[in-house]
């Protein structure tokens, strides 16, 4: 996919993967390469973006195996954040897929 | 490349970034390796997986911490401006009313006087020379005078046409000027 798409919505999609529980860095970049085909290391630039940004916090949390994780937590902000670029988002795709014709 | 190959790469390309911030981006990138390994990955796939760490710096440089930076700087510019801009706009109204307006007054009444003066010259050079063949003896001495006047004339009407002109550019300038100060500051 066209990587300028991509740029714009990625702050959107790590914020959405956040919201209801948190997570770690290994972990987010895995399932967002998953589902977006991208390198695994994008998401750490955005995870601390959105750090300086106050959209989400850090801690760190003993794992079973191994030295502790960093994960990260959606804060009220980045949850008022999300809930606006989620509107947002929608509202621009509806009116793309119209104008494209997209959906059947 | 092994882990620690990326690391050095990634961190060499992260060059001016603050220490703290390539030790926290160092950190989050090993913890990544390690992770990766515990799932059963070499670090050559993790490293592949993560992309180009000449792309992966130069995300970083881009994103956060650049972004706070810049908001911190500009942050007290912009504060700095505001009160600029009050104390400018209050400066330009006392100085309007009390410096600019008046002067401005007072140069349209100069104008109007010098004005009114060259209309009264007029008048004056007109009866003279519709009177001059009655002078008599006096011709010689009318015909001077009526030179004089015209001359005098002339000089006034031309100085009149000039100065209007420069107060009329003068005028919009000063008033751009103000419109200006009004939204940007001193």
């Amino acid at each position: 996919m066209n990587s300028q798409f991509k740029k714009g919505v990625l702050d959107m999609c790590v914020l959405a993967m956040l919201d209801g529980n948190d997570s770690y860095g290994y972990d987010l970049a895995d399932s967002l390469s998953r589902k977006i085909q991208l390198a695994d290391g994008t998401v750490y630039p955005i995870l601390r973006k959105l750090a300086s940004e106050g959209y989400v916090t850090t801690y760190l949390k003993e794992s079973q195996n191994g030295p502790p994780r960093k994960y990260y937590h959606l804060t009220p902000d980045g949850k008022r954040k999300l809930a606006g670029d989620r509107k947002e988002w929608r509202e621009f795709a509806e009116a793309v897929d119209k104008l494209i014709g997209g959906i059947s | 490349m092994n882990k620690k190959e990326y690391l050095e790469k990634l961190e060499s390309e992260l060059g001016q970034m603050s220490y703290k911030d390539v030790r926290d981006i160092m950190a989050d990138i090993s913890e990544h390796f390690d992770e990766g390994v515990a799932h059963g990955k070499t670090e050559d796939e993790i490293a592949k997986g993560l992309g180009n760490p000449v792309e992966l710096a130069k995300s970083f440089k881009e994103g956060g911490t650049v972004a706070s930076v810049l908001q911190k700087r500009q942050a007290p510019v912009q504060n700095a401006k505001q009160k600029d801009t009050t104390a400018s706009t209050l400066f330009v109204i006392l100085f309007n009313l009390f410096v600019a307006i008046p002067l401005w007054i007072a140069i349209v009444t100069a104008l109007i006087t010098v004005g009114a003066i060259e209309v009264g010259l007029i008048t004056g050079l007109v009866a003279l020379i519709v009177g001059i063949p009655t002078f008599g003896n006096f011709l010689g001495a009318g015909i001077c005078l009526a030179i004089t006047i015209l001359l005098v004339v002339i000089f006034v009407a031309v100085l009149l046409i000039l100065v209007t002109k420069y107060f009329i550019i003068g005028t919009g300038k000063y008033i751009a000027w103000n419109k200006k100060i009004w939204k940007e500051g001193l």
